[in-house]
């Protein structure tokens, strides 16, 4: 019983739920890498707080005159930062086979470097298995190669 | 259903040997020999279902990042396998730095392979915004003239050439991204996949238990017992007819049925979101949808009316953050795979 409460526990942290917006008062997270609190909603602002990606802020809404900027509580400060160094969503929780299947929280997972996928072992025996053409498992390959290359740039978001 | 009628199948098969006894003890009026043969259907059934039952509940067991990965890069190269092939063309000093990959750099070719890698750095933006930022995500580019886009789990996402042709910003480019983000992030592949991995090991149970069973068969049937013996399944130390058998299976499915009309919405969903927290303006996937045609390509897809009537809760609630968010140009490198 106990087994079967703690596999549906680590089920509901692991399943994304779908969207659903925030309101003001409600919890977001943020993506980037150091990112700034400012104390007002301006590029200019005083540097209030440093935040690192997973942290909970709560959002208290868009900036009347600058929308690009949010208003958040981090629980010791308050302040302003840009709308995409916010995320709607907690980093999920994900299970490593290397402990046993043991749930790790999303946080730790990104910072862990066990996300290296490339064209791992079961891949590349299926394609052998399957006479999969070369070129197509090397374009993959390559692709992977320029995904990892590409580094987000944290006060990215459309430009 | 499908299971028990599988097992049902297969008990009837393996049973022939006890249920042609029983019958011959029948027919003789051997009373001993019938409460016999009885018995031995009746274990026959126990042993059986008791396999089932382990297969059932691996359906249940939540898979780990390393069997998630393992499947989607299996499940990747069977989908893309399906399509043209992958657009690629490495700029020399982009190839110089990935001899790994066995690419040789084309002089003279110019920065074609910045398309890739601008796909590649719109994927990431929305993914860093999404519930599962720390998987290693991989953008492909599929050299292709039908409109088309779908994901592998573990961080797989496939766009046609012909998809980047058919979007008029990049905003609507991040839609068709961050719509498959939302099916990794929801793991909605591997909930087939879970029921693919149970379906394969009922029907590998049942074929190793017959008595003429094929060396495959329970060679395959060993496997999965072994399997289940384990904590947590490693495709990488499992067979080649294994991985083929679960990635062919899955990938099957996703073409035949599709994720669901259920997990489309959700995709849906998690794309507008996405869009607007990497700073695109949502509206353009309701301008996408509407031009494109209905039903999906590779994979069955519910019908664009539905879709943009889904759309509908969230342009209220997003009402405040979409102001001002943007539909940038294409960059240059995929407005020129535009015919």
């Amino acid at each position: 019983m106990t087994q079967r409460l703690i596999g549906l526990a680590i089920a509901c942290c692991l399943m994304a739920s779908p969207a659903l917006a925030v309101s003001k008062g409600g919890k977001l997270y943020i993506k980037s890498k150091d990112t700034k609190v400012l104390d007002k909603a301006d590029a200019k602002g005083k540097v209030v707080g440093t935040l690192q990606p997973g942290e909970e802020v709560t959002w208290n809404g868009a900036d009347e005159k600058n929308k690009s900027f949010h208003a958040v509580d981090t629980g010791k400060v308050k302040g302003f930062t840009l709308q995409t160094n916010l995320s709607p969503s907690k980093p999920q929780a994900e299970l490593l086979a290397r402990d046993n299947g043991a749930p790790i929280d999303g946080k730790a997972f990104a910072s862990s470097g066990a996300a290296t996928k490339a064209l791992n072992e079961a891949a590349l025996k299926a394609a052998s298995k399957k006479q999969t053409k070369t070129d197509l498992v090397k374009g993959i390959a390559t692709a992977e190669g320029v995904a990892a290359s590409v580094v987000v740039e944290s006060k990215g978001g459309a430009k | 259903m499908k299971k028990t009628l599988i097992i049902g199948c297969v008990l009837a098969a393996s049973g022939c040997a006890s249920l042609q006894r029983t019958l011959n003890a029948a027919s003789r009026g051997d009373a001993r020999g019938l409460a016999s043969g009885a018995a031995d259907l009746e274990a026959e059934r126990k042993r059986i279902k008791a396999k089932q039952d382990q297969c059932t509940a691996l359906e249940k067991q939540q898979a780990t990042y390393e069997e998630e990965t393992g499947i989607g890069g299996a499940v990747a190269l069977n989908l893309a396998s399906r399509t043209s092939g992958v657009y690629i063309e490495i700029s020399p000093d982009l190839a110089t730095s990935m001899p790994q990959a066995g690419v040789k750099p084309k002089p003279g070719k110019g920065p074609k392979t910045d398309l890739t890698a601008y796909i590649n750095r719109i994927g990431k933006t929305l993914a860093s915004s999404s519930s599962r930022p720390g998987l290693d995500w991989t953008f492909v580019v599929l050299d292709s003239e039908t409109p088309n886009a779908f994901s592998a789990p573990g961080g797989y996402v496939f766009i046609t050439t012909g998809m980047i042709g058919a979007v008029e910003n990049e905003a609507q480019l991040a839609a068709v991204l961050g719509h498959e983000i939302g099916h990794i992030t929801g793991r909605h592949a591997m909930t087939a996949y879970s029921k693919t991995k149970a379906t394969s090991c009922s029907v590998a149970m049942g074929a190793g238990l017959l008595a003429n069973a094929a060396k495959d068969a329970v060679s395959l049937s060993g496997e999965f017992e072994s399997l289940m013996g384990a904590a947590r399944l490693d495709l990488n130390k499992a067979s080649a007819d294994l991985i083929v058998k679960l990635s062919d299976g899955l990938a099957d499915e996703l073409v035949s049925r599709g994720n669901g009309p259920e997990f489309e919405h959700q995709a849906d969903a998690v794309a507008y979101e996405l869009m607007v927290f990497s700073g695109y303006d949502p509206n353009e996937f309701e301008k996408l949808l509407a031009k494109l045609p209905d039903g999906g390509f590779l994979t069955p897809h519910p019908v664009n009316k539905a879709r943009i009537a889904k759309l509908e809760p969230l342009k209220k609630d997003y009402a405040d953050w979409a102001s001002g968010l943007k539909a940038p140009a294409l960059d240059p490198v995929a407005k020129a795979v535009k015919k």
